[in-house]
């Protein structure tokens, strides 16, 4: 299978090991991915000024996929949330398709409306199958607890974004737990990370942040595992920023999925750029290595069905 | 100094040897982007730079190497020509592309053709002079008077039938078919007298066949009068390009290897270790710019500038228009306003910095030139957008950046009344929101009480004017105005639980976008409750 790889703006600046770390992984699942340079902005931050021109970019975007002959694959929240919103007004919009396209068709694109846009979740989890990973797996979490963010423009609104149950989201979780880990019930889990008030009003934004932060460190998370591009720049940037100087405060460390999942894949830790997140130390490096254990839980299954056998 | 004293004696030297070989000398960025646009550029550039070190600036650079070296003889002869004819297609294919590929939505200034034109120009004109040259009889008399050893009249005939047969002079006084008698003679005093300094005029290639069509109108002309003119034109058009260059495009020869030694030094992703080398790294990138529009090609922005039709969202104007300013040129406030804006609607995605072949620092750039509009001019409304998120996590500018949103704030106090200023309120129709789904809103306030928002505030309806159920009620009575004031809007984080959780299918947070839309396109357009 091969998908082009829709990294937005923060990733390949901010974020590289994301996108690193998630293409390693699904190299290994046999997934290949195509950076496509000429992708743009999805439109998500000029939400707030003009929904129109929030719609734009990403139908330009879906075009250029098409064109390709390529569905879309994305990791931040944002952007999925932003292409599915393009191709959700579009299909009930001919009108404006029409529009858009005279305009696309300057550059010799043309939006059909038949690219998939799918979450890098969504292509571990359904075109790829629990089953298959677990076949992958070298390794398992013995012991770790986990506080996920599920982020919210992923799940809602759920007619939109099409991605899992908003209320009892099922994909990360069952991902998460295919790692030995443990997904903590934790007040916040599926509540906002504060990055839409960023810069525009950061004292709100910094106190929905520590909400969370501390909301997971009550539940007893060993890590937060943020899934939105948005989510990891606030609790692994701006956490580090807001609490690091204050002797209350605690900094609570953030792993990206594909680097949980990639350790259990047996892919070094130094491709999946888990030092790279600010929030890492070698030390949280190695701690992650020695709770690695082999997949045990498969093999008694095993040795169940021989005995059956 | 401190700085370039610790540069060159650290392991960053090798870096710099590095950058001047890969960057500055092979243009690996220009290649890595576009191959047409890199042989472009290095047929001009290398065409050039040897013309002017072998031909432009004398015998001294050449005769420097070279023990040899006469302009007339082979092979500098041929060189010249070689070098010139690579110029001119390197010309070719940029205007080519200028006119054909450019970069989609790029401009192209008077600038830019310029020069084009000038270079072309130097190199066209040297071709020309070059060809009268060689068909001007008026010179070949000259030469013959001060070098040539002939002894009678049938000898300098003879002398003039073979350089008119054999290296293109024009001469009234020979004429087809030539005798070969004469020509073998002519041959045998040139061997004596002449090709010791000249090498059969047809070694200069291009001119030479230049001179076939040049020669009879320079001759109609007047022969030492055109060549005159022509060297003068020439010249002309050399001076023309240095006075040209420290005020133009043209100043990246400079400007340019400069950029790219400290991009290869520095990177632009790290901030500069103070301020002084930040700004020198700007002035230095805003000189160095050529306005090719890599960056325009490919800037995450480019479908804003289709909806807002704002030039100056494109990184390469942004730059041609900087440059203005920092040059000190009056620009009216029209115009800073756009290019205000142009500067915000920006996803900090820094591709133009990663892309540029000149390895400027756009990102500096940009996010300096920002605040410092946003200090001075009218407050940009598109502060309050996802556009200031990068920006708050990198925590530049904070306190400028406060500053700007206060003053946008003030705005809408000015524009907008809030509802406790209100002492009664008006029963109305219900408002247009581009969205009819708050009519279904029973008032069970379930958005209210699972807001995570409101939640963090002790007393929310103070604090944040209304609550999202008094918005949606406020809509069913037809008062729009006072939501789109409310800051509970401009707290929503967009997290959707309100719509999610909203027993009746109200998009609350559809509608909190479309009435943040509508606040500040009426500011925009200056209007004032």
């Amino acid at each position: 299978m091969k998908l082009a790889f829709f990294q937005g703006c923060n990733i390949p600046i901010r974020i590289e090991q994301y996108a690193i770390s998630a293409e390693a992984v699904l190299q290994k699942l046999g997934v290949q991915l195509e950076v496509i340079p000429e992708f743009t902005c999805c439109g998500y931050p000029v939400r707030n000024v003009d929904e129109k021109a929030y719609i734009l970019p990403s139908v330009r975007n879906m075009a250029i996929a098409e064109k390709k002959g390529l569905d879309i694959m994305v990791i931040c929240n944002c952007c999925f949330a932003s292409l599915q919103k393009a191709k959700h007004v579009l299909a009930n919009a001919p009108q404006l398709v029409i529009e858009i396209n005279e305009l696309l068709a300057q550059e010799d694109l043309r939006y059909n409306g038949t690219v998939a846009i799918k979450h890098f979740l969504t292509v571990l989890h359904q075109d790829i199958g629990i089953e298959t990973i677990k076949k992958q797996l070298i390794n398992k979490y013995t012991e770790l607890n986990l506080s996920v963010i599920h982020g919210c423009h992923v799940l809602r609104p759920r007619e939109v974004t099409t991605f899992d149950d908003s209320f009892v989201p099922k994909i990360t979780e069952e991902l998460i737990q295919l790692t030995g880990a443990k997904s903590l019930e934790w007040q916040g889990k599926l509540e906002c990370c504060g990055a839409a008030l960023a810069g525009i009003n950061n004292d709100l934004s910094h106190a929905l942040l520590n909400d969370k932060v501390d909301g997971a460190l009550q539940a007893g998370a060993d890590y937060l595992t943020p899934i939105c591009a948005y989510c990891h720049l606030q609790f692994d940037t701006t956490q580090n920023n807001i609490r690091s100087n204050d002797t209350k405060t605690k900094v609570l460390p953030v792993l990206l999925y594909p680097q949980l999942l990639g350790l259990c894949l047996g892919i070094d830790e130094k491709i999946l750029g888990i030092e790279q997140n600010t929030t890492i130390s070698p030390d949280h490096v190695a701690g992650l290595k020695s709770i690695l254990g082999p997949p045990v839980e498969e093999k008694k299954k095993k040795r169940r069905k021989k005995a059956a056998a | 100094m401190q700085g370039l004293f610790s540069t060159l004696f650290s392991g960053k030297f090798a870096t710099v040897i590095s950058t001047f070989f890969t960057d500055v000398l092979l243009q690996k960025r220009l290649l890595s982007h576009s191959i047409l646009r890199w042989v472009a550029h290095t047929l001009i550039f290398t065409g050039f730079i040897l013309l002017l070190l072998m031909h432009g600036l004398g015998t001294g650079v050449s005769e420097f190497f070279f023990s040899d070296y006469y302009s007339t003889l082979q092979p500098y002869l041929s060189l010249r020509n070689i070098f010139g004819l690579m110029v001119l297609t390197g010309v070719a294919i940029a205007v080519f592309r200028r006119l054909t590929d450019k970069p989609k939505r790029v401009k192209s200034y008077a600038s830019d053709w310029v020069s084009l034109a000038l270079v072309g120009f130097i190199i066209f004109s040297g071709m020309l002079l070059e060809s009268t040259k060689i068909s001007s009889y008026s010179l070949f008399q000259e030469m013959v008077e001060e070098y040539g050893d002939v002894a009678d009249e049938s000898e300098a005939l003879a002398l003039e039938t073979y350089w008119v047969a054999e290296h293109g002079i024009v001469s009234n006084n020979v004429a087809k078919p030539y005798d070969p008698e004469l020509i073998e003679l002519g041959r045998e005093i040139n061997g004596n007298s002449c090709i010791e300094c000249h090498a059969p005029a047809n070694g200069a290639f291009v001119s030479f066949s230049l001179a076939k069509i040049m020669g009879p109108i320079s001759a109609a002309l007047g022969d030492s009068g055109t060549v005159s003119t022509l060297s003068f034109l020439h010249l002309l058009a050399c001076f023309g390009l240095l006075a040209w260059l420290p005020f133009s495009k043209m100043f990246h020869i400079i400007a340019v290897p400069v950029s790219l030694l400290i991009n290869g030094v520095m990177g632009f992703k790290k901030p500069a270790e103070n301020l002084e080398n930040s700004l020198n790294r700007q002035m230095i990138g805003l000189s160095a710019c050529t306005h090719c529009g890599s960056c325009s090609e490919l800037c995450s922005s480019l479908m804003f500038y289709e909806s807002f039709q704002n030039d100056f969202i494109l990184p390469s104007e942004k730059v041609q228009f900087l440059k203005k300013i920092a040059a000190g040129e009056k620009v009216d406030q029209n115009r800073l306003n756009h290019l205000q804006k142009g500067l915000y609607i920006c996803t900090s995605c820094d591709r133009c910095s990663t892309v540029c072949p000149s390895g400027i620092n756009l990102r500096d750039i940009f996010v300096s030139a920002r605040y410092h509009l946003l200090n001075q001019g009218v407050p940009e409304t598109s502060i309050l957008s996802h556009f200031s998120f990068p920006l708050a996590v990198a925590r530049s500018y904070v306190e400028d950046h406060l500053k700007a949103l206060k003053k946008v704030e003030e705005r809408f106090k000015n524009a907008f009344k809030k509802l406790s200023d209100m002492t009664t309120l008006t029963l109305a129709q219900p408002a247009l929101v581009g969205n009819n789904s708050f009519q279904g809103c029973y008032s069970c306030q379930r958005c209210t009480n699972i807001c995570p928002v409101v939640r963090l505030y002790d007393s929310p309806a103070e604090e944040l004017d209304m609550l999202p159920h008094q918005i949606i009620f406020s809509l069913g009575i037809g008062n729009k105005e006072i939501a789109m004031g409310s800051r509970m809007i401009w707290s929503c984080s967009t997290c959707y639980l309100c719509q999610e959780h909203c027993p009746n299918q109200v998009e609350l947070t559809d509608i909190f976008y479309n009435l943040k839309n509508a606040a500040i396109s009426k500011i925009e357009s200056g209007g004032n409750a």
